[in-house]
C-alpha cells in the first residue's frame, strides 16, 4: 500500500495532509517482483539488525507492526497509521522531502513479515521517437516523478517480523552517512527501535575475527603480514564504513576468502556494510604485536612494522627481516 | 496355555514395536543408499510373522539345536534386503553399515558369504548378511530382541537366492544331489554376470562425459521437486562445465551426494524460492540448485570461477540475492 506524505513545514499553516490510499491494490507479479528484488538487495547490502526499543518515547510503530503480524490489524489500517505517524513525526526540517510511503506484507523465511519503504522523487529522462515532417526524431522527455529506479541508492527501508512476542527487524538508510544519524531519526524517532548491536561492537568483532583467522589458518609469514597490514589500513582509513564482503575479496587470496568469511560470520559480523566505529579499538590502534614460533615478539606502530618488517625465505626457512638499527638492549 | 501358545503370545506382544523398528531401519537404509549415490536399489523389509517364527523355533528344536530363549535367540525377526545393481555398491554399502557406530550398538556381525564360499573349486550363495542392533529402538525391545538382519547383494545374487530358497532350502523333501549341484552350478554364471557388469561400469565411468552426466542427472531429478517448467539442457552442461573445468567420476559422485543432502537440509527455502514465481535468469534451470549450494558453502570461489569463465556476473548476483548472500562485484 502506498501513501503520499508531504513535507511538513514549520511555518505552514495550510492543511497539507498526506494522501492516503483507501484500498489494497492488486499489483501485477512484475511489480511485486521488482519491489521484492530491490528490498532484498538493499537489506542484504546495507541492512542493520534492529529490535523494538522499550525505552523509546511511546512510538506507535512497533505495536502497530506487532498487531498486524498477529492478524489484529489489516494492511490498510497499519499502513495508514504508519504514514500518519511519519507525517506527524517530521520536524519541519528543510532536508525532509515529500515522499511515497509504502507498506507491504512479506514472507520472511516462511514467517509473516511487514516491510516499509520511504521513497523520494527523482528526475530522469525518457527517450521517445517522434515523426516530424516525415523525419524520425528522438525526443527527450523529462520525468520528475520517478521513484526507486535501478540506480536509486537513496531510500529508507525496513523489514520486521515477530519472534514470539518480540519485534525484530532489518533497517537500511542509504541516505545517511553515519548510523548515528539513522539512530536519531529513522530507527529511534520514527520506527521506535534500536540497533541490536552498536557499530563499535560490530567493528570490534570484525577486528577481532580477522586476526583470529590469520593466526589460526594462515601459515605463510608473508601472507600473515600482508593480511594484517590490510586490516590495519582498514582501521586507519578515512572511510566511514566497512564492507566485509568487499574487504575479504580485495585483500585475501582466493583460497582463504571463503574461510575468512566463515570466521567473520561465526564472530557475528554481518555480511552487510556497517558503520566503522573504532572507539573500542583505541588501544590496539597504537601498537601492533607480531609473535614468532620461537617466542620472539616484535612490537611497534603499525605503519612502522609495515614499512620495516617483511617475511622472506632464508636458507630454506621462513625468516622475519627487520630493517632497523638496534639502539639499546 | 502350552508353551507354543505362550511363545505365540509373547511374540505377538512385541510385533508392534518390531514393526516400528523395521520401518525406521528401512528408512535409514533408503537414506544411506541415496547418500552413497547408489541408484536403482531395491529395498524390502519384513517382520517375521508369528507363524513363521514359531515354525522356525520348532524346526530348530526338531534338529536337536533348540534355542535356549527363543524370543531373544531366534535371529532375523526383522529382515531387510537391499538388492543392488553393481557389486562395488554392495561392498560400499557393507562398509557403511559396518562402520555406522552412531546407528548400531556393539560389534556388528558380518556373515560375508562371498569370502566363505570363494575358493578355487567351491560355488554357492554369495551375499553379505549383517546382524545389527539399532541404538534407537522402541521401548520394550531390549538389545537381543531388537536384532535385525540386513542382507546386501546384487540383483543376480538375489535372483539365484530366490530360486535356491524354494528348490533347496525350503523344499518339502530334500532335493537329490544332482538338483543341488545343478542349482549351485548357476553361481558360476552369477560371478560372470556381476564381473561383466562391473567392467562395463568401469568403462563407462572412465568416459570423459560420465562425471558431468551424473551431476546433470542428479540436478534434473532434484529440480523436479521444485519446478517442472521446460529448461535448456545444453545450457546446464555449459554452466556446470564452466564452474568445474575438470571433474572426475569420484568427485562427481561426492558432489551428487552433497547435492542430495543440500536439498534435504534446505528444502523449505528452495521451495519458497522456486515458488516465488520470478523465474528470471537461471532460476528455472537445474544448475541453479548447484549454484545455491556453492553460494552457501564457497561463494567467493564460485564468484571467481564464474567471472573467470566469462559468465555474466549479474546472473550470479541475482541468484545470490535470491539465496540471501552477498557477493563482491568484480572490479
Amino acid at each position: 500500500m502506498a501513501h503520499q506524505v508531504p513535507r511538513k513545514r514549520r511555518s505552514d499553516t495550510s492543511t497539507n495532509e498526506p494522501t492516503y490510499s483507501e484500498a489494497i491494490p492488486e499489483l501485477p507479479d512484475e511489480t511485486l517482483g521488482f519491489f521484492t528484488k530491490r528490498l532484498q538487495r538493499t537489506l542484504q547490502q546495507r541492512g542493520h539488525p534492529v529490535e523494538e526499543d522499550e525505552q523509546a518515547e511511546s512510538p506507535p510503530l512497533p505495536r502497530l507492526f506487532a498487531n498486524f503480524l498477529n492478524d489484529e490489524l489489516d494492511l490498510l489500517q497499519v499502513s495508514q497509521r504508519a504514514a500518519d505517524h511519519l507525517y506527524r513525526s517530521q520536524s519541519g526540517s528543510p532536508h525532509e522531502e515529500e515522499c511515497l510511503f509504502v507498506t507491504c506484507e512479506v514472507s520472511m523465511m516462511g514467517k509473516k513479515g511487514v516491510a516499509v519503504m520511504k521513497l523520494e522523487r527523482e528526475e530522469g529522462v525518457q527517450i521517445e521517437t517522434q515523426d516530424i515532417d516525415g523525419k524520425e526524431t528522438l525526443m527527450v522527455k523529462v520525468l520528475d516523478d520517478l521513484m526507486l529506479t535501478d540506480n536509486t541508492r537513496l531510500f529508507k527501508a525496513g523489514v520486521f517480523w515477530l519472534d514470539r512476542t518480540t519485534l525484530y527487524g532489518s533497517v537500511s538508510d542509504t541516505q545517511q552517512n553515519t548510523q548515528t544519524d539513522i539512530a536519531q531519526y529513522f530507527i529511534s524517532g520514527f520506527l521506535g527501535c534500536r540497533f541490536q548491536k552498536l557499530p563499535n561492537v560490530v567493528t570490534k568483532d570484525f577486528f577481532d575475527a580477522v586476526p583470529n583467522f590469520i593466526n589460526s589458518e594462515v601459515t605463510d609469514s608473508e601472507k600473515k603480514l600482508n593480511y594484517y597490514w590490510a586490516l590495519q589500513t582498514e582501521v586507519n582509513s578515512n572511510k566511514n564504513n566497512i564492507d566485509p564482503v568487499q574487504f575479504v575479496a580485495d585483500n585475501f587470496d582466493l583460497d582463504h576468502q571463503d574461510n575468512v568469511a566463515a570466521y567473520l560470520s561465526d564472530a557475528g559480523v554481518p555480511d552487510a556494510v556497517f558503520n566503522k566505529d573504532t572507539s573500542k579499538l583505541s588501544d590496539r590502534n597504537n601498537k601492533s604485536r607480531l609473535k614468532t614460533s620461537n617466542g620472539l615478539t616484535i612490537v611497534g606502530k603499525p605503519d612502522e612494522i609495515h614499512g620495516r618488517v617483511t617475511s622472506e625465505e632464508y636458507d630454506g626457512e621462513s625468516a622475519i627481516i627487520i630493517r632497523d638499527t638496534l639502539v639499546s638492549i | 496355555m502350552n508353551w507354543i501358545e505362550r511363545l505365540r503370545s509373547e511374540y505377538e506382544e512385541i510385533q508392534e514395536p518390531l514393526e516400528g523398528l523395521r520401518s525406521d531401519l528401512e528408512a535409514w537404509l533408503h537414506k544411506t543408499v541415496k547418500q552413497l549415490g547408489i541408484a536403482d536399489a531395491r529395498i524390502e523389509s519384513r517382520v517375521k510373522t508369528t507363524d513363521s517364527f514359531v515354525r522356525k523355533v520348532l524346526r530348530k528344536q526338531a534338529s536337536g539345536d533348540a534355542y535356549d530363549h527363543p524370543i531373544t535367540d531366534a535371529p532375523d525377526k526383522i529382515g531387510i534386503r537391499a538388492d543392488l545393481v553393481f557389486l562395488d555398491d554392495v561392498l560400499k554399502l557393507k562398509e557403511k553399515i559396518t562402520n555406522a557406530e552412531s546407528v548400531f550398538e556393539g560389534a556388528v556381525n558380518v556373515d560375508d558369504k562371498t569370502e566363505s564360499v570363494l575358493g578355487i573349486d567351491r560355488f554357492g550363495y554369495q551375499g553379505i548378511h549383517i546382524d545389527v542392533i539399532p541404538k534407537e529402538r522402541p521401548s520394550g525391545l531390549s538389545g537381543e530382541l531388537a536384532k535385525c538382519e540386513i542382507q546386501v547383494r546384487t540383483n543376480a545374487q538375489a535372483a539365484w537366492a530366490r530360486a535356491a530358497h524354494d528348490l533347496i532350502y525350503k523344499a518339502p523333501v530334500d532335493p537329490p544331489r544332482s538338483i543341488q549341484r545343478r542349482i549351485n552350478r548357476l553361481t558360476v554364471l552369477l560371478e560372470l554376470f556381476d564381473d561383466s557388469v562391473k567392467h562395463a561400469q568401469e568403462e563407462m565411468t572412465d568416459s570423459d562425459r560420465y562425471p558431468l552426466a551424473i551431476v546433470m542427472n542428479t540436478l534434473e531429478e532434484l529440480r523436479m521437486s521444485y519446478i517442472t517448467v521446460q529448461y535448456d539442457r545444453e545450457l546446464t552442461r555449459v554452466v556446470i562445465s564452466a564452474i568445474f573445468e575438470d571433474i572426475d567420476a569420484a568427485y562427481a559422485r561426492q558432489l551428487t551426494t552433497e547435492l542430495v543432502e543440500f536439498c534435504e537440509q534446505n528444502d523449505e527455502k528452495l521451495q519458497r524460492i522456486f515458488c516465488a514465481g520470478d523465474h528470471g535468469y537461471l532460476l528455472a534451470q537445474p544448475e541453479s540448485i548447484l549454484v545455491f549450494k556453492l553460494l552457501d558453502s564457497c561463494r567467493f570461489w564460485l564468484r571467481s570461477r564464474w567471472v573467470d569463465a566469462g559468465m555474466s556476473y549479474e546472473i550470479l548476483d541475482a541468484l545470490a540475492v535470491s539465496w540471501g548472500v552477498r557477493l563482491a562485484p568484480p572490479h
